[in-house]
């Protein structure tokens, strides 16, 4: 069953706040993960394997760079979810 | 030998007396000992039952973030320094005439088990990523040389022998 964007927009904010430090309610769907939330790309690493275990669900290395907003992130779990 | 006149204009220390310098210097004219009693489980087995831990833990002196990120070594190098910047007066100085020199006896050794029973146990995807920044010797400098951006001889370490003591020192 594809989860819902709401939840996984949920679970993403823990995930961001958890491994940078940035506050869950800056964490919103059009933020660019590099400029506006300035997270690097070795916690980026860090957040998308927690999705991963999270959600359960598999995003490729080579996706990774695709993943340019909060939004791109939601979007591709939903997706990866169905 | 020609011997070269150094200035000290700033002291740091986290150390088995105290989270700072003013607390362990005090301590060391009162004669306290920093050597306590291991009473947690992992020490249980091994024959060693005391040691000399630091007095405060590093997670009362950072944000959760920096502990996450940073090894204790790292943890340990970057609270010293600050109190030493702090004590230096902060001062704005040339970056490129700022260096940092740290001494570890091993540097991030407790990341590397870590992250090798996590690589046994849960597989290479979850190793962490900051796994190198966080294990290698020059670990403290480099995050202390981030901090205060200092441009010159960045991360360098030297090697500091312990006998009888746990000692690790830093010069900015």
């Amino acid at each position: 069953m594809a989860l819902a964007q709401a939840d996984v927009l949920a679970g993403l904010k823990e995930i961001v706040e958890e491994v940078a430090g940035i506050p869950a309610a800056s964490v919103e769907l059009d933020k660019n993960f590099t400029d506006d939330l300035d997270v690097d790309s070795l916690s980026m690493v860090e957040v998308v394997v927690a999705a991963e275990e999270r959600f359960g669900v598999k995003i490729p290395d080579e996706s990774v760079t695709d993943l340019v907003t909060v939004g791109d992130a939601v979007n591709f779990i939903v997706n990866a979810s169905k | 030998m020609t011997r070269r006149r150094v200035v000290v204009t700033g002291l740091g220390a986290t150390t088995p007396l105290g989270g700072d310098v003013a607390t362990t210097w005090a301590g060391l004219l009162a004669g306290k000992s920093g050597v306590r009693s291991l009473t947690e489980d992992w020490a249980q087995t091994i024959p060693v039952t005391f040691a000399a831990r630091v007095a405060v833990e590093p997670s009362e002196q950072m944000e959760r973030v920096e502990i996450r990120r940073l090894d204790r070594s790292e943890q340990f190098g970057l609270i010293a320094s600050r109190e030493a910047w702090k004590d230096a007066g902060s001062p704005e100085i040339d970056k490129e005439r700022l260096g940092v020199v740290v001494a570890s006896g091993i540097g991030g050794v407790t990341t590397l088990l870590e992250q090798y029973d996590i690589l046994n146990g849960k597989g290479a995807r979850l190793v962490s990523p900051h796994t190198v920044p966080m294990l290698m010797p020059n670990g403290p400098a480099a995050n202390i040389g981030l901090e205060l951006q200092a441009q010159a001889g960045v991360p360098h370490t030297c090697k500091c022998m312990c006998i009888g003591r746990g000692s690790n020192w830093l010069c900015i």
